[in-house]
């Protein structure tokens, strides 16, 4: 291998120690009989991972195994990032997973593995090796979403998502082929190198393999138009796998189209600027206004994730480096965001599925109401919540390249999906109840809820916190 | 010429000779079926079920065991070939494979995978 | 000091209520009374300060501020740092500039020693921006201006500062919340909650006022949303989660293109500041396309506020259904927002679209038709508060024609008629509310004979009423004769040595005098149904005459509303010292560029 030494292992040293964990989870699988033991496995593994990326970043950036995956400030960013959502989503599963039949310990081990996946996805520089980590997530998920067996809409959202999902994998590696031969390296700044060189950035067959490309990371992040399993995966599957899809894969495929987007193509291309604008602009249209018509709280968050993914690439289409990195804090206050709004809908159990369940929580538990409207909030874009400083990072990149128009275009949009989110406001604190008060969130959950509550909380006060650690590749 | 041109006319010479082999068989043969020839074909036996029967799980478990397992082996092939090169690091992480395989292999024998019932 | 006190103290004021026991109502009321109070005198104390010559001006916090940045600055970039933005020179060494800077510039040498450098270069840019600050036109009657960092990577710092223009306003929040906290007393249901939300909506609306920092001013202006949604939507009347989320969508759209209107300022000639005084010091040099755009966009935003025709359709539910005291702070103060912000942000960053021909034009015409129209509206009611409510899109129509006209009369009885309808409105609305408490209902037409039953409630009754009509010796007609006398005056003012070429012609004006007229009208029918007459139903005469509580809240208004009327110098002579400056400033800035 060329220039790849034992030292570089220590370099992967987070990725190792979930996936550690994982094969551990397997072998004792069917030996514990606890629930609770894989889920603090798994928080502890994210501890250790968060802990050990945080070590490893203390050595220079430097790229590992021969170039196939890099070590940077970017690469730690998002490795912390999956990591919390990691140890949240394990959090939720305890009360997700009751009474699902959905075998713990290999739900576990999914998440680790996904979770794995995630970070090799968002350190790698090569092709090669951030096409193995989308399938590695990719994997992992088909099987998440369809673990609760017994349930036959989580069969079908497991097929329905597995048949698009592969269409849109075959497509990716399709793209990165094309690519391949065209300029003879898999390596992003390979790739860019020779682009430049061979005068490639026009050619036909280039921009097609960049559409292809392009066409399989919005599938994976949800971007319209490949957004369609979105919301029957999330329908169908179980909430917290929801939840970890809406976070944890979205934030890797942020970073990742981040990457390939700064570092591959090249920000002055005109073909991805005009890509991205379509995927921003599409899916910022399509997720608020569909939003307007759900009822049932998954979809809703669903569709909800479509349209905040919109506004994340919005940060990516002004091609500079304050664009990135208000990308990367749109992800990183996503992720909370969101997993905040699915844990109540967990804690909330059956009566947290559809929207007409929140009638009157507030006066049955203004604690969880509360929180919930923090969530709400957040996700409308209101100030001194984080959500409202994820949109103006995005916005101010979009004008400041001149994408005003995608920029009032977003802006109306944050407004129509308002709309719904104050109506769940609305059935909260001005309706009256008509289910009983539901029981005591169990500490757990509350525990996951709290910490999302707070980052959303700070965050919108004292962003500086993270905009000044999202510091572009 | 490009590189392509020779499998290009390779893949539709080949698919007009056989296509049109089969085609030209379908109009030029007699038809005249009778029931004999109709019946699916069971080494000479009478068909004993519906060929829309359900398998057993077993065989799908073992053939992708199988294939899994196979494949480790396929790495391990060119690993072996190239074993002085790839120094300690090659040794260390083909363990590392090897375990991973390991513990998928003890996985499926604790869940019942290599039964055969 | 004392400003971040007057804004901060009702949000800490709100965790207090929230940590109180729930069922305690007299000890919330009260404690939020005091909270007000707390809140108010500081505000009093800076507003008896502000005509003090002593005082710190504004120019020297901002130069100070710069002196202190550049002795933070790294040891060999000082130096240059202090030559580039050094008085005079500070204009043209913009950030946008100095990053395209020739290499046999003059400046080159000073610039070469900060490029390169990333805390020179930040400390540059906010050495700059303190530099422009401090001398444009408008800070030179700005006071208490409170400086610093807040999110230095987009260069939002905490700029805080009033003048006369937004003293007074903050003074008015200030009196009016404390008494709509006692008015309140009446509540009996989630007092609590009620009171958090009004304290948190205390701190957006005199933040509003008070911010210099367009993204500070924002998250004020979007801070006011969230509780006014709550209070109009869970103790308003029958219809109040429609009027609650009309109001809410309609702003929200308003803000948020306010949002896009606030980044294409930062992003305008590499200027890269959100800071408001910087870039009303460098708006001489926008270009007048970028100018209009502006302008509009932020047009929409102010314009849902004030409420301007055809924006207004918001007000008249979410007045009728909101409770009295929000129907009180929403007419007294929240409206104020849209007409601070025309006088603030819109004509003064803008200065060029704003006393175009086309602009001065538009805004007089929405200026009648709000006059007019808003009167015609009011007079065909039949529910008291919504008369009331369209008789304050009348009366912002006079703010509006006032601005167009940019005579001193009419800027001055522009900003006269905000500050007097904030009190006459807000005593309106006490009043209808004091009624609907006994009679249960608004309907005009049901009532009669009130002024024989509560003689002391029909005479504030008079006061307050007679002032929305603009009888002279009380606080409207001031307002009102100063818009008209300054509108008339327009077209034949002296503007030489300004840029407004087209003054407003005078049959706009000749137009929305007969406003005068309607307003007389509906006022006077309003009066005569419900106080004159022989009572309609027997319950009439039951009623109680004013309560303490009651008479509390009302005293103060009325106060004013005779006083100002009388002598209307005390905020005149307060008030034209800026108006002057921003006079000024707006319709010569398009001089000379």
């Amino acid at each position: 291998m060329n220039g790849a030494t034992v030292a570089d292992l220590g370099l992967v040293l987070p990725e190792l120690i979930l996936t550690g964990m994982a094969l551990v989870l397997i072998l004792v699988a069917r030996r514990i009989q606890s629930t609770s033991v894989p889920v603090v496995a798994t928080v502890l593994a994210a501890a250790a991972a968060v802990a050990a990326s945080w070590w490893v970043l203390s050595k220079e950036p430097q790229s590992a195994f021969g170039g196939l995956i890099t070590v940077d400030g970017y690469a730690q960013f998002f490795k912390v990032l999956v990591a919390a959502a990691l140890a949240l989503v394990a959090l939720l599963s305890v009360k997700g997973l009751e009474g699902s039949g959905a075998p713990r310990s290999e739900y576990h081990v999914l998440l680790l593995l996904a979770s794995v996946g995630m970070m090799l996805t968002v350190s790698a520089v090569d092709m090669v090796t951030f096409y193995l980590g989308l399938e590695l997530i990719t994997l992992c998920s088909y099987i998440l979403v369809g673990i609760t067996v017994d349930r036959p809409s989580s069969n079908e959202a497991a097929i329905k998502y597995f048949l698009l999902a592969s269409f849109a994998s075959a497509l990716m590696l399709f793209g990165i082929s094309i690519t391949y031969g065209l300029t003879g390296t898999t390596s992003f700044s390979g790739v860019a190198a020779s682009i430049a060189e061979r005068g490639l950035a026009d050619d036909p067959l280039q921009l097609a393999a960049l559409a292809l490309i392009a066409a399989g990371l919005a599938f994976k992040i949800g971007a319209v138009p490949f957004h369609s399993w979105v919301p029957d995966a999330y329908q169908g599957a179980s909430t917290p796998v929801a939840a970890f899809l809406a976070s944890g894969s979205k934030a890797a495929g942020l970073a990742a189209l981040g990457r390939v987007v700064v570092i591959a193509f090249g920000p002055d291309s005109p073909a991805l600027s005009i890509i991205l604008v379509g995927l921003a602009a599409l899916s910022v249209a399509v997720g608020s206004v569909l939003v307007l018509a759900q009822t049932d709280m998954k979809r809703l968050l669903a569709y909800s994730s479509i349209a905040h993914v919109g506004y994340a690439v919005m940060g990516l289409t002004a091609g500079t480096d304050a664009g990135a990195s208000a990308t990367m804090t749109y992800a990183f206050f996503y992720v909370f965001m969101t997993l905040g709004a699915f844990g109540v809908v967990i804690g909330l159990g059956a009566r947290g599925a559809t929207l007409d369940g929140y009638q009157g929580l507030a006066s049955q538990r203004p604690g969880v109401a509360g929180v919930m409207l923090l969530f709400l909030l957040a996700l409308t874009g209101i100030p001194l919540t984080s959500g409202f400083v994820a949109k103006f990072v995005v916005i101010s990149s979009a004008v400041g390249a001149g994408y005003v128009v995608l920029a009032v275009l977003a802006v109306v949009c944050s407004v129509v999906s308002a709309f719904v989110y104050m109506r769940i406001a609305v059935l909260m604190y001005m309706r009256e109840p008509e289910s009983p008060t539901p029981a005591r969130f169990p500490v757990t959950l509350s525990v996951a809820i709290a910490i999302a509550a707070i980052v959303t909380l700070v965050g919108g006060v004292l962003p500086r916190l993270i905009t000044d650690w999202a510091v572009a590749p | 010429m490009n590189e392509h041109t020779g499998i290009a006319v390779a893949l539709v010479l080949a698919g007009v000779i056989a296509g049109g082999m089969v085609w030209l068989a379908s109009i030029l043969g007699k038809k005249n079926p009778t029931p004999g020839k109709l019946a699916p074909f069971e080494c000479g036996n009478e068909p004993i079920a519906l060929p829309t029967g359900r398998l057993a799980i077993k065989f799908y478990m073992t053939a992708i065991l199988f294939i899994l397992f196979d494949v480790e082996l396929v790495f391990l092939y060119p690993w072996a070939v190239l074993y002085r090169d790839l120094g300690v690091l090659g040794l260390t992480e083909m363990f590392i494979f090897l375990g991973v395989l390991l513990v998928g292999f003890v996985y499926a024998w604790d869940n019942g995978a290599l039964e055969w019932k | 000091m004392l400003l971040t006190l007057s804004i901060f103290i009702p949000m800490l004021g709100m965790v207090v209520v929230l940590l109180l026991p729930k069922d305690n109502h007299n000890l919330i009321r009260w404690t939020s009374v005091g909270i007000a109070v707390a809140t108010f005198i500081p505000i009093v104390v800076l507003t008896m300060g502000y005509t003090d010559p002593d005082g710190e001006s504004a120019a020297d916090t901002l130069l100070a501020e710069r002196e202190r940045v550049i002795a933070e600055a790294p040891e060999a970039a000082r130096a240059a740092i202090l030559a580039l933005t050094a008085e005079g020179v500070a204009e043209a060494n913009d950030p946008g500039t100095m990053s395209d800077l020739a290499a046999d510039d003059e400046r080159a040498a000073h610039w070469s020693l900060v490029k390169g450098d990333r805390e020179a270069e930040a400390a540059y840019h906010e050495a700059w921006e303190l530099a422009i600050a401090a001398q444009a036109a408008i800070s030179q009657n700005l006071k208490y201006v409170e400086y610093g960092n807040w999110i230095p990577t987009f260069n939002i710092n905490y700029i805080l500062g009033v003048d006369g223009l937004s003293l007074p306003l903050i003074f008015l929040s200030g009196l009016l919340f404390i008494l709509c906290f006692v008015y309140s007393f009446n509540i009996t249901k989630g007092v609590k909650a009620y009171y958090a939300l009004f304290l948190l909506l205390e701190t957006g609306l005199i933040g509003v006022f008070a911010a210099l920092d367009f993204f500070l001013f924002y998250v004020f202006w979007e801070i006011v949303l969230l509780p006014m949604y709550f209070l109009i939507g869970y103790w308003g009347g029958p219809n109040r989660i429609y009027a609650a989320i009309k109001f809410f969508i309609y702003t929200l759209v308003g803000s948020v293109v306010m949002l896009v209107a606030m980044l294409a300022l930062y992003w305008q000639g590499g200027y890269d500041t959100f800071n408001l005084l910087t870039l009303i010091g460098m708006s001489g040099n926008f270009d007048a396309t970028f100018q209009m755009w502006i302008f509009m966009a932020l047009f929409l935003g102010f314009a849902i506020k004030v409420p301007v025709f055809p924006f207004h359709t918001w007000l008249p539910d979410a007045h009728v259904q909101a409770p009295t005291a929000v129907s009180v702070i929403l007419a007294g103060v929240l409206l104020k927002m849209g007409g601070y912000g025309f006088f603030r942000f819109s004509y003064t960053l803008a200065p060029e679209a704003g006393t175009s021909e086309f602009m001065v034009m538009f805004i007089g015409l929405l200026g009648l038709i709000n006059i007019v129209y808003g009167a015609l509206c009011a007079m065909a009611q039949t529910d008291f508060k919504s008369l009331v409510a369209y008789s304050s899109v009348s009366h912002m129509g006079f703010v509006l024609l006032g601005l167009a006209a940019f005579t001193p009369e009419g800027i001055m009885g522009s900003v006269f008629q905000m500050f007097s309808h904030g009190v006459s409105s807000a005593m309106m609305f006490l009043l209808v509310g004091v009624l609907y408490d006994r009679a249960h209902h608004r309907d005009l037409n049901k009532f009669g004979g009130i002024g024989l039953q509560m003689p002391y409630y029909t005479g504030f009754a008079i006061i307050g009423f007679f002032t929305s009509l603009g009888l002279p010796g009380l606080a409207g007609f001031i307002g009102e004769m100063s818009v008209f006398m300054g509108s008339l005056n327009a077209e034949g003012f002296d503007w030489s040595g300004t840029s407004l070429y087209a003054p407003l012609p005078r049959w706009v004006v000749y137009a929305a005098l007969p406003g005068v007229v309607l307003t007389a009208g509906y006022i006077l029918w309003a009066v005569q149904r419900v106080y004159m007459g022989e009572a309609k139903k027997e319950e009439y005469k039951t009623y109680s005459d004013l309560s303490g509580r009651e008479v509390f809240s009302l005293v103060p208004l009325a106060a004013m509303c005779i006083v100002l009327g009388v002598w209307p110098r005390v905020l005149i002579d307060f008030m034209n010292p800026t108006l002057d400056v921003l006079r000024e400033f707006i319709t010569t800035a398009g001089i000379g560029g």
